[in-house]
């Protein structure tokens, strides 16, 4: 209960980008999200989740894999020619097992299964936090 | 087939062994008769000559003669006396039938019979010269009957010739006594008469009747023989061969049935195996059908987890937020009955229309669809109700779509789309069914329907799903599926009869 507080106060300073092509997923999941950040800003695909990533500087990117015109990996891919700070999250369904590897190599920081299991996502936030601590 | 030719040549064996046996009796019973004849004929011939030498010598001697025994007759010297004795011991002792014989006889005894008359006249008529024979029978024996003419020569005028020029006066008045004016006046070269030998040819014709049972019973041995020959070969030659087919047959038609039955077992596993692949295929829809509301009943409850955590809910979140979460487990529900009613196996018919029947498959696959960028196009028209297997031609109509989308996927075709438009008249209501996946090459389009015909070498194809749907739209609901490719795409066309439902 602690531990969520100090995440919180964490998260509450961070710019996050939602990227979901399905609408209904999206909105939903930022609604539970918004329990957590201020800033969330949202993309369709991977298309404009890029074109939101060059307007914008952001802390944090959480993606789907599977979209239609470019998928999560790829904007990954595209992003980390400029930028590897960015905190990277995956989601992805359970028979796209074969793009664990590619997620790998392309350093992204928590590769999660939807839907998102809540306890998993504080998870991979606090750690993504505590990382964060021994930068600084 | 064989069996029967085989028979008929015993049967020819027969007819050739009955031929041969005729035509072998025959040149032997010609053989014995020549040989019968050519060896009694030089019989008669030496007996005859003997009969003539003797009749010359005692011809020459007899005029000159004298009997010194009184006892004795003069003329127990002449010729013809002589010969005629000779005969009847010949004929006496039963070897051989020696007889001088003419038409103008003294003695009775020297009568010719009716054989002799016949060839003494031919004499006579100068018909014959020299000897003559043949076989003719006497008291209904075979014999060979001989004949010899007797003419006058020189030796006999010293007796019968001119009395006082060529008899000597002496031996007229002897001769007168006996025999009267009749024995002289012969001429020479006249025919005086015949010397006739007959030799019985009985004994030849009984070797002749023994030869023949002879031949007969060798032929039938030689018939049995080649009957046995043959039996033999047809026992243990030919019908083990014909065992030995009839068995290679019998394996054969058992290994026939063993391939009917192991082909029987593939099309039972194929078909296992199709229905394994729509069931996986179900599973895979109804896990595109249910991943949004699944993921919002997680937000949501996650949200919900959250704000608890965080201390920052109050009553009116708490019940909002839970309708929600119960409207999207309705939402699953629902969709599962989708899929039951779905793949239910309707065995009866019922009034439709082709637009419900083309949105409840596209129901089941417009997520996936979604998800995969495809674009359904929809275009629909008629009103029409007809009489159909509605479920079947739902799951034909998914089938084709789900097989557009397959192909669109793999050829990772551009701003890629699925048309579905209908057009009606008084008779038909047709379904087209289009897509921009480039089409199906022209060298297997005629074979799409081919049960076990599949062009998806990974995944699940087992060839029959186009198969099983034109066997429901043709044969169940007695309408009419074809293919063919327009423009970018390929175009399936459903057509149904609107009268015969």
């Amino acid at each position: 209960m602690y531990d969520l507080q100090i995440l919180v106060q964490y998260t509450k300073t961070l710019k996050l980008l939602v990227v979901e092509d399905n609408k209904d997923s999206r909105e939903q999941f930022v609604t539970m999200l918004e329990n957590l950040f201020d800033t969330i800003y949202t993309a369709e695909d991977g298309i404009d989740g890029l074109k939101k990533l060059q307007q914008h500087s952001f802390d944090i990117v959480i993606t789907d894999i599977n979209m239609p015109k470019m998928n999560g990996l790829e904007m990954i891919r595209s992003l980390r020619e400029k930028n590897k700070d960015v905190i990277t999250i995956v989601l992805s369904a359970h028979n796209e097992e074969r793009f664990k590897s590619t997620a790998k190599d392309l350093l992204v920081d928590s590769y999660l299964y939807k839907p998102v299991d809540l306890a998993q996502l504080i998870e991979a936030l606090m750690h993504m936090m505590q990382k964060k601590k021994e930068v600084l | 087939m064989q069996r029967v030719t085989k028979r008929n040549i015993s049967i020819i064996n027969i007819f050739i062994i009955f031929a041969i046996f005729l035509i072998f009796g025959f040149i032997m019973k010609n053989m014995f008769y020549q040989y019968a004849i050519e060896t009694n004929v030089d019989k008669a011939r030496v007996v005859t000559q003997e009969l003539l030498a003797t009749r010359h010598y005692l011809a020459k001697i007899a005029p000159y003669a004298t009997i010194v025994d009184k006892n004795i007759n003069e003329f127990a010297i002449s010729p013809a006396f002589v010969g005629a004795k000779i005969g009847k011991a010949l004929d006496k002792k039963g070897f051989i039938y020696l007889k001088q014989t003419s038409l103008r006889y003294r003695n009775k005894t020297n009568a010719p019979d009716s054989f002799e008359e016949m060839i003494l006249k031919k004499y006579e008529r100068k018909e014959l010269h020299g000897e003559y024979y043949e076989i003719a029978d006497i008291n209904k024996k075979a014999n060979l009957r001989y004949t010899y003419p007797l003419y006058i020569q020189k030796a006999c005028l010293a007796c019968h010739g001119v009395p006082y020029k060529d008899v000597k006066e002496e031996m007229y008045e002897q001769l007168i006594k006996h025999y009267g004016k009749r024995s002289f006046y012969y001429k020479e070269g006249d025919l005086r008469g015949i010397v006739s030998v007959a030799i019985n040819i009985e004994d030849i014709d009984k070797t002749l009747v023994s030869f023949k049972l002879k031949t007969f019973i060798t032929m039938l041995v030689l018939f049995f023989v080649i009957t046995l020959f043959f039996y033999i070969e047809k026992k243990f030659i030919y019908e083990p061969q014909i065992k030995k087919i009839e068995k290679l047959n019998e394996t054969l038609e058992m290994r026939i049935e063993e391939e009917v039955a192991k082909n029987r077992e593939q099309d039972r596993q194929l078909i296992q195996q199709s229905r394994l692949a729509q069931m996986g295929e179900m599973i895979s829809m109804i896990a595109h059908q249910w991943r949004q509301p699944l993921s919002a009943i997680s937000a949501t409850s996650s949200s919900l987890e959250l704000k608890a955590t965080l201390g920052k809910i109050d009553k009116e979140t708490i019940i909002a937020l839970s309708q929600k979460i119960s409207n999207y487990a309705q939402h699953l529900s629902s969709t599962i009955d989708d899929f039951r009613s779905f793949f239910k196996e309707n065995k009866t018919q019922n009034m439709t229309d082709i637009k419900t029947v083309t949105q409840a498959a596209l129901a089941i696959v417009d997520v996936s669809l979604e998800s995969k960028g495809i674009v359904v196009k929809k275009n629909f028209q008629c009103q029409e109700q007809f009489f159909t297997y509605e479920n079947e031609v739902k799951q034909v109509i998914l089938n084709i779509i789900k097989n557009a989308e397959d192909i669109l996927v793999e050829k990772e075709i551009q701003n890629p789309y699925i048309s579905l438009e209908d057009s009606c008249d008084k008779e038909h209501i047709t379904l087209f069914i289009k897509d921009n996946g480039g089409g199906i090459p022209e060298e297997i389009i005629d074979k799409v329907f081919d049960p076990y015909f599949s062009t998806k070498t990974k995944k699940d194809g087992t060839g029959l799903g186009l198969y099983m749907s034109k066997t429901i739209i043709e044969d169940h609901c007695h309408g009419k599926l074809l293919v063919y490719n327009e423009g970018d795409g390929a175009v399936f066309k459903i057509e149904f009869n609107l009268k015969k439902g």
